[in-house]
């Protein structure tokens, strides 16, 4: 029978429950994740932002909030051109940030052979 | 005249369930506690704990427009604090601004973000409400993801704000003063003469004009000590 409306899941995030394990090791890694203030410096500097919907402070309050994929999902857009670490006004080594995140997430994978990266000639 | 302030009776706030809910308690209750360490509503070893800044403070609703102007740093310190005495426990505070203007203040909110791990969650609570566990279960929006937050919590701290002395009115009546808007005494003039009301040998100091920070409030009475010098004096 069609009552004209359905159910949908509640959007509130219940602190509780959220699985925090990925902000805990960033904590561990990259410490200043704890720091942001939520200004919106890196966001609005972003070179992705208006082309991919990429945010780091949307990204960090993911991570805090235990939505993993959705922080997953919008640090795709990131090219780290680094500028948000430039402006980010509480010093927080962004690039450190998303390199930690981009290797906890391909450790899935593999390990992550980080020295490798670094000799790549552009 | 330095008839001070009261704190606003965080009961008026009836969705925050102060004085219903036995583990809701005030900034005032929780420093009481930190002194004496004489509170049977803080539980011995609590898990999560929370703070509710601007309780009755930039709340025209409750009557009080003005900033409270200390509770933000207020809540801060009690936030670490209490993550001191409860390593393990989660520290939330849910503010609407984060207003830490005097000198380091700014400092304190960095260290509880970055040594304590506390919490900050930009959003009013819309309510509070008890759990089966005998906690509260604290509804808000984090407004910063625009969507809403639930937790649940042993403790939950009120920071009741500065309001005005009530009886300013009655004070102010008998040496022909006038009450400001906010309820709080009148100054001569808000930026020169803040120490000296409207009439000439009668003298103000400290929260009797609005909140002030302990610095503040002694370089008030100072000043106005000074002013009160002068004037006997004769040198005005």
């Amino acid at each position: 029978m069609d009552f004209g409306f359905g159910f949908s899941p509640s959007s509130a995030a219940d602190l509780d429950k959220i699985d925090l394990s990925l902000y805990h090791r960033m904590e561990k890694v990259a410490p200043d994740i704890r720091t942001c203030m939520g200004c919106g410096s890196c966001s609005a500097t972003c070179t992705g932002a208006p082309f991919s919907g990429m945010s780091l402070r949307k990204v960090i309050l993911a991570i805090q909030r235990g939505k993993e994929r959705e922080a997953r999902e919008m640090l795709s857009g990131c090219m780290l051109c680094g500028k948000c670490t430039m402006v980010c006004p509480r010093g927080i080594n962004t690039r450190n940030l998303i390199i930690s995140l981009c290797r906890y997430w391909d450790s899935d994978k593999r390990e992550y052979d980080f020295s490798r990266e670094v000799e790549v000639k552009i | 005249m330095s008839t001070g302030f009261t704190l606003f009776p965080a009961a008026k706030k009836e969705e925050y369930g102060y004085g219903v809910y036995d583990r809701v308690i005030t900034n005032a209750d929780l420093e009481h506690w930190f002194n004496t360490g004489d509170d049977a509503r803080i539980p011995a070893e609590p898990k999560a704990v929370g703070f509710v800044h601007c309780v009755g403070s930039r709340d025209l609703k409750a009557g009080n427009s003005q900033c409270s102007k200390v509770c933000c740093i207020t809540a801060i310190k009690q936030a670490m604090e209490m993550k001191e005495k409860f390593p393990d426990a989660e520290v939330y505070c849910f503010y609407m601004d984060l207003r830490l203007f005097g000198k380091k203040y700014e400092d304190f909110y960095i260290n509880a973000q970055r040594d304590y791990g506390v919490h900050f969650i930009r959003g009013r609570v819309s309510e509070v409400s008890e759990n089966i566990a005998g906690g509260v279960q604290v509804k808000a929006e984090d407004t910063l993801s625009g969507r809403p937050v639930r937790v649940q919590l042993d403790l939950l701290v009120l920071m009741a704000g500065i309001v005005n002395n009530p009886d300013n009115e009655s004070i102010a009546g008998q040496v022909r003063l006038e009450t400001d808007s906010d309820g709080f005494l009148k100054s001569r003039d808000n930026i020169l003469s803040i120490t000296e009301s409207p009439r000439k040998g009668v003298f103000l100091a400290g929260a009797c004009t609005g909140p002030k920070t302990v610095p503040e409030t002694v370089a008030e009475a100072r000043s106005a000590a000074l002013a009160i010098h002068s004037y006997l004096s004769g040198l005005e």
